[in-house]
C-alpha cells in the first residue's frame, strides 16, 4: 500500500516535467516532422513526399541564406568565447571579494531587460541619427552621419552582445575551480604565460568552453530579434525564413521542412564539436 | 665555500603583519635542510621567496653565488613540491614529468629518456601512462617529486608534502625522502609544522617562530641542547618548570618552582641567585620506582600515582600525578616514557599505583628566561 502511495507520489513529482517534455517537446516536434514531409496537392489535400526538401535543395536563395547563418553562428560563438575568456578569468581568477560580485552582477544587468529592448537601445545608439553618430560629428571625426545599422558587422556585434552572458557563466564556473597552485606550479616548472594558457587552463577550461559554444552556437543559430532589427530586411538570417514560411506566405510544410533542418544541422554540429574536443555532452552540462 | 643558498636579512609584511623578519640562515650543498615552526610562523612565506612567488621586502636570495632579486619563479635554479602536490589532471604521468622539460623545449628523444629515467629512480618504472586520479597518494608524491627533480634543480623546495597523507604512508615516506635524497645529492629544502618528520630526515634544522629564527642545528643538538624554551617544548616533549635559583650547592644549584617543589640542576657558571629558569627534562630521561624501598642516589625525587598509561608499541608513557614539595597543595603531570619489555615490572605499573619520580641533575636542561 504504502510502496503504491510512494510511486504515485514520484509519478506526481515527476508530472510537470513529462508535461513539459510531452507537451511543449515531443508534441510540437513531431508536428513539425510530420508536416515537413506533407506536400499540398489541393486545398487542404495533402500527400507524403519530400516535396519540401526539394524545395529548399531547389532555391539557392534559401540554402545560400542557410549556410551562411550556421557560418556566421559559428564565428559568433568563437568571437565570445574570444571576448569572453578574458572576461570570465578576470572576474574567476584576478577579481576579489566585492569586485568580484560587482562585475559579475554588471554581466547580468543587461539582462535584466528584454531582448527587445536592449536591441532598440542598439538602435537608438547605432542608427543614422543616433547617438554615436552624433559624438563623432560633434568631435569633427565624421562630416556626414554613417548609417551603422544594417550592416553584417553590426548584427555580429549584436549576437556576440547577446550571447556573451551565456558564455561568461559556465567559463566563471570552471575556472573557479582551477586551482591556483597548478599555475604556480606550471610557473615553478618554467612555464610561460602562454604555456600554461594553453597546457593548464584551457585543458581545464574545456567543459566549460564547450557547453557555453554549444549554448551560444544555439542561441545564434535561432536568434530571430537581433538579426531582423539590427540587420533589417536583408540581414539574411535564415530564422527570418521560417517566420516567412509560417506567417506571410502560410507554406506551414516548407517552413517545417526548414525548421527541422535548422534542427539537424545544429545537433549535427554540436555532435561534431564535441567529438573534436573529447567532451562528453551530461559532463559539459552538469 | 660556496652554499647553495644564503638567505640575508630576508623580511617580508604583509599590511601590518610582520610574516618573515630579519631571517638569515645558510645551507651547504647536498644537505637536507628542514625549516620547522608552528603554522602561521612564517615558514612558508619564506619558502615561496625562495621560489619566487613573492619578493620580499628587505634582504637578499643567493643561490650558488647568484642573487635572486628580480629572477622570476620560471627562471629560477630551484622546484617546488607543493602542499598538495598541484599535479595537473589533465595529463598523465609522463606528461606531468615532462612538462618542465617541454618547457625548456628539450628533444623529444631527450625528453622521453629523461623521464624515463626519473620514473625508474622513484620507482614507477611501468606508469608513465597513468592518469594522476589512478595513483595511489605515495605514487602521487613521488610523480611530484619526479617532476622537479628530472629538471635537475640546484635546490628542491618541499612544501609539507606528507601533511595530506595518512599516517603509516607518511612514516614510509619519511624515510623514503631521506633515502632519496642521500642517493641523489640534490640539496632539499624542506618545510614542516611536524617535528617527527624533520628531526628523522634532516641533516639540519632550522626552528621558527613569529616570523624569526630560533634556532639552527643538527636533529640531535635541538633536541639534547634547545637554545631557548620555545624549542625546547616544540621539539620533542618534555616537562616544564618555571622557577627561581634560591641558593648554590655545589655541583648543583637549587630551583624553587612557581609550584614550590625545590629542584636541583647542575650548575653553571652562568647562574645568579635569583634568577628565573626554565627546566625541561624529557620524558625518557625520567627515572620510577614503585614499592617500599626508597630509591637511593635520585637527586630529585618526588612521591605520585599514576594517573594514566598510554601504550605504544615500542614504548610506554605514564602520567604520573605528583604532589608539590613541602606539603605544597599543588599538583603536576609529569611525562614518564618507559620501554616496553616482557615482563618488565616497572613498565606494567597500573594506573593508581602509588610511585617515587625522579632524574638526574645531568638529565635536566635550564634556560634563564628572558636570555637568548
Amino acid at each position: 500500500m504504502n510502496r503504491l502511495l510512494l510511486k504515485w507520489n514520484v509519478g506526481l513529482l515527476a508530472l510537470p516535467l513529462l508535461l513539459w517534455i510531452v507537451l511543449l517537446i515531443i508534441l510540437p516536434l513531431s508536428d513539425l516532422f510530420i508536416s515537413s514531409f506533407q506536400e499540398k496537392v489541393g486545398v487542404g489535400v495533402f500527400e507524403w513526399g519530400l516535396g519540401n526538401y526539394q524545395a529548399f535543395l531547389q532555391e539557392p536563395f534559401y540554402w545560400q541564406t542557410f549556410i551562411r547563418t550556421v557560418l556566421f553562428s559559428i564565428i559568433a560563438t568563437m568571437a565570445t568565447l574570444g571576448v569572453a575568456f578574458p572576461v570570465a578569468y578576470y572576474i574567476a581568477k584576478v577579481a576579489r571579494g566585492r569586485v568580484k560580485s560587482m562585475l559579475f552582477v554588471l554581466c547580468l544587468l543587461p539582462f535584466w531587460v528584454s531582448e527587445l529592448v536592449r536591441n532598440y537601445g542598439w538602435m537608438i545608439i547605432l542608427r543614422e541619427s543616433g547617438l554615436l553618430n552624433h559624438f563623432l560629428m560633434k568631435l569633427n571625426l565624421i562630416t556626414q552621419p554613417i548609417e551603422f545599422l544594417y550592416r553584417d558587422a553590426t548584427v555580429m556585434m549584436g549576437l556576440i552582445y547577446t550571447s556573451l552572458l551565456f558564455m561568461v557563466v559556465p567559463l566563471v564556473v570552471v575556472l573557479e575551480n582551477l586551482d591556483e597552485s597548478l599555475l604556480e606550479a606550471s610557473d615553478d616548472l618554467g612555464g610561460g604565460r602562454l604555456i600554461s594558457l594553453r597546457r593548464i587552463i584551457i585543458p581545464h577550461a574545456m567543459p566549460g568552453i564547450v557547453s557555453g559554444c554549444i549554448m551560444v552556437f544555439m542561441l545564434t543559430l535561432g536568434n530571430y530579434l537581433t538579426a531582423t532589427l539590427l540587420g533589417g530586411k536583408e540581414s539574411l538570417w535564415f530564422t527570418e525564413h521560417i517566420y516567412n514560411q509560417f506567417m506571410t506566405r502560410w507554406n506551414w510544410e516548407l517552413g517545417s521542412a526548414m525548421g527541422f533542418l535548422l534542427l539537424v544541422v545544429s545537433s549535427a554540429l554540436v555532435w561534431l564539436g564535441l567529438r573534436m574536443t573529447g567532451q562528453k555532452l551530461n559532463k559539459v552540462m552538469t | 665555500m660556496t652554499f647553495a643558498l644564503e638567505c640575508r636579512s630576508l623580511s617580508k609584511r604583509f599590511g601590518s603583519f610582520s610574516a618573515v623578519s630579519d631571517v638569515s640562515f645558510t645551507i651547504s650543498e647536498g644537505s637536507f635542510f628542514s625549516i620547522l615552526g608552528p603554522s602561521g610562523c612564517g615558514k612558508t612565506t619564506l619558502l615561496r621567496m625562495i621560489s619566487g612567488f613573492c619578493e620580499p621586502d628587505k634582504g637578499d636570495i643567493v643561490i650558488h653565488s647568484r642573487s635572486m632579486r628580480g629572477i622570476l619563479p620560471n627562471a629560477r635554479p630551484v622546484n617546488m613540491v607543493f602542499q598538495q602536490l598541484a599535479l595537473f589532471p589533465m595529463m598523465t604521468v609522463f606528461e606531468n614529468i615532462a612538462y618542465g622539460l617541454r618547457c625548456r623545449k628539450v628533444s623529444k628523444k631527450k625528453i622521453s629518456f629523461h623521464v624515463e629515467e626519473v620514473l625508474n629512480r622513484v620507482g614507477l618504472a611501468q606508469s608513465g601512462s597513468k592518469k594522476i586520479d589512478q595513483l595511489s597518494g605515495g605514487q602521487k608524491q613521488r610523480v611530484a617529486i619526479a617532476r622537479c627533480l628530472v629538471l635537475e634543480p640546484k635546490i628542491l623546495l618541499l612544501d609539507e608534502p606528507l601533511g595530506a597523507l595518512d599516517l603509516k604512508l607518511r612514516e614510509h615516506m619519511k624515510i623514503e625522502l631521506k633515502k632519496l635524497q642521500t642517493q641523489l645529492g640534490t640539496t632539499f629544502l624542506y618545510i614542516t609544522h611536524d617535528q617527527s618528520e624533520a628531526l628523522v630526515m634532516s641533516s639540519h634544522i632550522a626552528v621558527m617562530k613569529e616570523g624569526r629564527i630560533e634556532q639552527i642545528g643538527t636533529p640531535q643538538a635541538l633536541y639534547q641542547s634547545p637554545k631557548s624554551s620555545f624549542v625546547a617544548q616544540f621539539v620533542g616533549d618534555n616537562n616544564h618548570w618555571r622557577g627561581k635559583i634560591v641558593q648554590f650547592c655545589e655541583p648543583y644549584v637549587e630551583v624553587q618552582t612557581e609550584e614550590g617543589w625545590k629542584l636541583k640542576a647542575l650548575y653553571s657558571s652562568s647562574f645568579q641567585v635569583g634568577d628565573r629558569v626554565d627546566i625541561f627534562v624529557r620524558p625518557e630521561a625520567m627515572l620510577v620506582k614503585s614499592g617500599e624501598k626508597k630509591p637511593n642516589g635520585w637527586v630529585n625525587c618526588f612521591e605520585g600515582l599514576v594517573s594514566s598509561v598510554v601504550f605504544n608499541g615500542g614504548t610506554r608513557d605514564l602520567w604520573v600525578n605528583v604532589r608539590g614539595g613541602n606539603g605544597s597543595s599543588f599538583s603536576k603531570e609529569l611525562k614518564v616514557t618507559l620501554p616496553a619489555q616482557k615482563g618488565d615490572g616497572e613498565a606494567c605499573l597500573p594506573s593508581g599505583r602509588a610511585v617515587e619520580v625522579g632524574w638526574d641533575a645531568l638529565s635536566s636542561h635550564v634556560l634563564k628566561v628572558g636570555v637568548k
